[in-house]
């Protein structure tokens, strides 16, 4: 099998790879960013590169590697890194509470004498059990502390920090080392998409940084089901997308420690929450009974786990808490959120919905909590639309249009030069499409309406938001007919989804007191916008309020206290879910759904009055 | 003790459609036509009433019909060809209170009839006749948005009801409704959530709800009848709960759809456990519109005559129940 070398630019990298794999595969070996929606099927469009030498541009995930290449990636291919998908911003800090999943001990033992013939570890395990007393229920060494003790003790003369840990409500002692100051730890949102990890100090809670990344294993499918499908039919498939998530996580992981002078070894914890199926591929366990009737995950809650376990590049011994899932497709992103939005045990009636690729919805009140997953696809987070990128730098977050002017107002993530829309760019394009009667309430473009933003292209017609020109740009920035189809399509499965769960529970919209909304798809909801389009239920707007990235805020807290882990547990155990697809009346309130706002416009009096 | 009959208190009622205008009103026809008004469900007189019969208008084509059944030539067969003709015998023949004329030969994948062709059809069936007319496109949109306008224009002032428009094409003759004074039949795939939709969209687009006929696509018997019965059965019960998005009165298209299925055009030959070729497609047509009575039909546009006078045989008496 012959070898060539493909040097890909920007930035120079060259990597060696077998003949025959494409050039996307290297790319994605080589963790140069290549964007990719499709699964390498080459239908989305969004890996187009250019080879020296060669006219035009060509697929990355169908050009094969048979020679030298020299590969250019152009902007709107690249993976760009984000640091913007939380509203767990740097310098906020969470609250630090009894036994944190690591903390760093400062210990002073007296040292072994005639009088004292305690063995090391029994006296370091005693001054602990002294110091926290029934805040574990025992403890323990690890074989690497037990390892590193007699030498560090008696080089530091007896005055050395304990790495502790709470595994599963047992003290462990995971490593002792000379005294040091950091103490670090990282609470991971494994997102279907995106994957986000956050750097907090575990002393105070303190978020020092943060970086996220499109999760690598997009290229293998852009939702849970096309993934599941994967590992069933390739033989490889399971260890691939493990292998993609682990990659990506570990690209974070490794990228903010580096920001702020940090080794691995002096991150002492991690929590990663993600959607059932995203943390079965993170373990290697086998997601596939969960797309099969009766839809049954391998597990809903999991002990603490080593980091070596589960493949972080962290310290080996580190433990790593995963949110306990709920069902098959309700997972730790939702538990965790719904931790950190406290949407359980509050005596308002709340919904809590997730709007990303999975649109997991929660309606609770005091001690009941009830969950779906109304399956929106990735339209919100950008994927599969023309020019969707998700919440990033370059993505249009805010557009307002005035018929008057014909003039397009828009917002850029970073204030740099547009290059993509994201979620929240279009749900306030289509808010405002429909306001100055671009489209009708069925989502058709008016083919002669008065403006040339209005025009056909490859015989489909589409809505110009940005000229290319006035960006210095190669294309325009448009929205077309079949984004416009697929958008709501996506909204209508939230809405239809919520409004058969509230239903079946003999709820109405109007009963709901608070309405949050998680997610990484822009900075900000438009709430007149998001009911304007029907993606949320007619509500008086003070009680809808958006929270960000509420499953990464949710991991932080868990990283931080073991109430907010044992709170996770209950609030897991606690949840019904509810399965949408077994319910008859859902795929009506579907097709109902698919009109701005809805096909009842009763149920908009907001928007369809006055 | 005496039985009280349990009555359902219903809130609202099916609108009222008149189609057709006579000299006074600015049109030529010498009848008019009046239907809906229902305040109950179909012909349960003891809990709401059924002010306007139903009614049966003939279908006309402006190509005859492919294959068709030796039963139907055998009334029809000199006139097809000539839509003017076949209206004037469907009126003085066979007693017809309404014509709808149909165009599928305009449609480009057809006999691509021009728009000249298709007004001078329509000048001749108005000429013909004095009863109120359906005047119906050929489906396809460009085609349909070219010649509907025209031929609204023709028949201005004739109150006629123009078909159709869909969810995908439906402001040009949304357009012309308003322009030239029809009523206007919106179309959905059996599908109650897109006849919504569909209302709403010409609605926005300036047309009154009072002034819309719908029309579900039509299953013959065994070929979806129960399902198209099921949407009519929804759509009165929602009217009469107040929507007022699915308040008009149905149109359904019962000819064309019975007689194209093998029950109607087999000939005895082939299968003689059939029983007879003449009266299979009669009775074909007459149980359908016959089951779409009962769901809640209003206007029936059929083919044959003796299914047609089989419907209205039912129609009599029911109503007189209702007298």
């Amino acid at each position: 099998m012959s070898r060539h070398t493909v040097t890909f630019l920007p930035g120079g990298v060259a990597v060696a790879t077998e003949s025959g794999r494409t050039v996307l595969e290297t790319a994605a070996a080589a963790g140069v960013g290549i964007n990719s929606a499709c699964g390498g099927q080459g239908t989305c469009g969004k890996c187009k590169v250019m080879v020296l030498g060669e006219d035009g541009e060509v697929l990355a995930c169908q050009l094969l590697v048979e020679r030298d290449l020299t590969v250019e990636i152009p902007p709107e291919s690249q993976v760009r890194d984000s640091s913007i998908l939380t509203k767990l911003s740097v310098g906020a800090a969470l609250t630090v509470g009894e036994a944190p999943l690591a903390q760093r001990v400062a210990v002073e033992l007296a040292p072994p004498g005639a009088a004292r013939h305690e063995a090391d570890a029994e006296r370091l395990l005693r001054a602990l059990r002294q110091r926290f007393g029934g805040a574990f229920q025992d403890y323990a060494l690890d074989l690497a502390a037990l390892r590193a003790l007699p030498a560090v003790g008696r080089s530091q003369d007896w005055r050395f920090d304990a790495i502790l840990a709470d595994v599963n409500g047992v003290g462990r002692v995971i490593g002792v080392e000379p005294s040091a100051s950091a103490a670090y730890g990282l609470a991971i949102d494994l997102g279907t998409t995106t994957i986000v990890a956050a750097l907090l100090e575990l002393e105070t809670g303190r978020v020092v940084g943060s970086h996220a990344q499109l999760n690598g294993q997009t290229r293998f499918g852009a939702d849970v089901i096309s993934r599941i499908i994967y590992a069933q039919e390739n033989e490889n498939g399971l260890a691939e997308l493990r292998e993609a998530a682990r990659d990506t996580i570990n690209h974070c992981v490794e990228s903010v420690l580096r920001e702020h002078d940090l080794e691995p070894d002096d991150a002492l914890a991690a929590v990663i929450v993600g959607n059932t199926v995203m943390t079965h591929l993170l373990l290697g366990v086998d997601p596939a009974n969960i797309r099969r009737e009766p839809y049954v995950p391998a597990f809903r809650s999991l002990p603490t786990l080593r980091a070596a376990d589960v493949g972080l590049a962290i310290r080996p011994g580190a433990p790593v808490y995963l949110a306990p899932c709920v069902s098959s497709y309700v997972g730790g992103d939702i538990t965790a959120g719904a931790l950190a939005a406290a949407v359980t045990d509050s005596p308002q009636l709340t919904l809590f919905i997730d709007l990303g690729t999975n649109g997991e919805a929660v309606v609770a009140r005091d001690e009941w909590a009830v969950c779906c997953s109304c399956s929106a696809g990735p339209a919100f987070e950008g994927s599969g639309l023309d020019y969707g990128m998700y919440a990033a730098s370059g993505a249009i977050e805010r557009v307002a249009y005035d018929p008057a002017t014909d003039t397009v107002d828009y917002g850029v993530i970073g204030d740099e030069a547009p290059r993509g829309i994201c979620g929240s760019g279009y749900v306030d394009t289509l808010a405002e499409l429909l306001r100055a009667g671009v489209i009708d309430r069925s989502g058709r473009i008016a083919l002669d309406f008065a403006s040339p933003r209005v025009r056909v292209r490859s015989e489909i017609p589409e809505f110009v938001l940005v000229w290319g020109s006035e960006v210095n740009r190669a294309e325009d920035i448009s929205v077309g007919q079949d984004d416009i189809q697929t958008l709501i399509r996506s909204k209508s499965a939230v809405y239809s989804g919520v409004a058969t769960l509230l239903d079946s529970l003999n709820l109405r919209a109007m009963e709901i007191e608070r309405l949050l909304i998680a997610g990484g798809f822009g900075n900000y909801l438009h709430p007149d916008h998001a009911v304007a389009i029907g993606l949320l239920p007619d509500l008086p707007r003070e009680r809808i309020r958006f929270l960000g990235n509420t499953a990464l805020t949710g991991a932080g807290m868990a990283l931080l206290a073991r109430e907010a882990r044992q709170r996770t547990e209950a609030i897991a155990a606690r949840m019904t879910n509810f399965e949408l697809s077994a319910v008859p009346s859902y795929m009506e309130r579907y097709v109902s759904g698919l009109f701005l706002p809805h096909t009842d416009l009763s149920l908009f009096p907001s928007v369809t009055q006055g | 003790m005496p039985f009280e009959m349990p009555v359902e208190k219903w809130s609202s009622a099916v609108n009222v459609v008149t189609l057709g205008a006579t000299p006074e009103q600015g049109g030529t026809r010498s009848s008019t036509v009046t239907v809906g008004g229902d305040t109950g469900l179909p012909f349960l007189h003891f809990e709401g009433k059924t002010p306007h019969r139903p009614v049966i208008a003939m279908d006309v084509l402006d190509t005859p019909p492919p294959e068709v059944a030796q039963a139907l030539t055998a009334v029809w067969g000199d006139v097809y060809g000539d839509p003017a003709a076949w209206a004037q015998k469907a009126v003085s023949e066979y007693g017809a209170e309404m014509i709808c004329l149909r165009l599928p030969g305009a449609h480009p994948d057809r006999e691509n009839r021009s728009i000249d062709e298709c007004a001078a059809i329509v000048q001749n069936v108005l000429k013909a006749v004095t009863v109120p007319l359906i005047i119906w496109g050929c489906g396809q949109a460009d085609k349909d948005n070219e010649m509907m306008p025209r031929l609204s224009e023709i028949a201005k002032g004739e109150n006629v009801l123009l078909g159709s428009a869909s969810q995908d094409n439906y402001k040009t003759i949304t357009a012309s409704c308003l322009a030239d004074g029809h009523k206007l039949l919106t179309e959905a795939p059996l599908d109650i959530n897109i006849q919504k939709q569909v209302n709403i969209l010409v609605s926005e687009a300036g047309m009154d709800l009072s002034r819309i006929v719908m029309f579900q696509v039509t299953g013959g018997l065994g070929y979806g009848m129960e399902y198209a019965y099921s949407i009519m059965e929804r759509t009165r019960l929602a009217a009469l709960g107040g929507d007022r998005m699915l308040s008009m009165p149905m149109l359904a298209l019962v000819g064309s759809e019975c007689w194209k299925t093998k029950e109607a055009r087999t000939p005895e030959e082939t299968m003689p456990i059939w029983g007879p070729a003449a009266d299979r497609g009669i009775l074909w047509e007459a149980t359908t519109a016959t089951a779409y009575l009962h769901g809640g039909t209003h206007i029936f546009v059929m083919w044959h005559p003796r299914a047609a006078a089989q419907l209205r045989g039912v129609i009599d008496s029911l109503m007189s129940e209702e007298a």
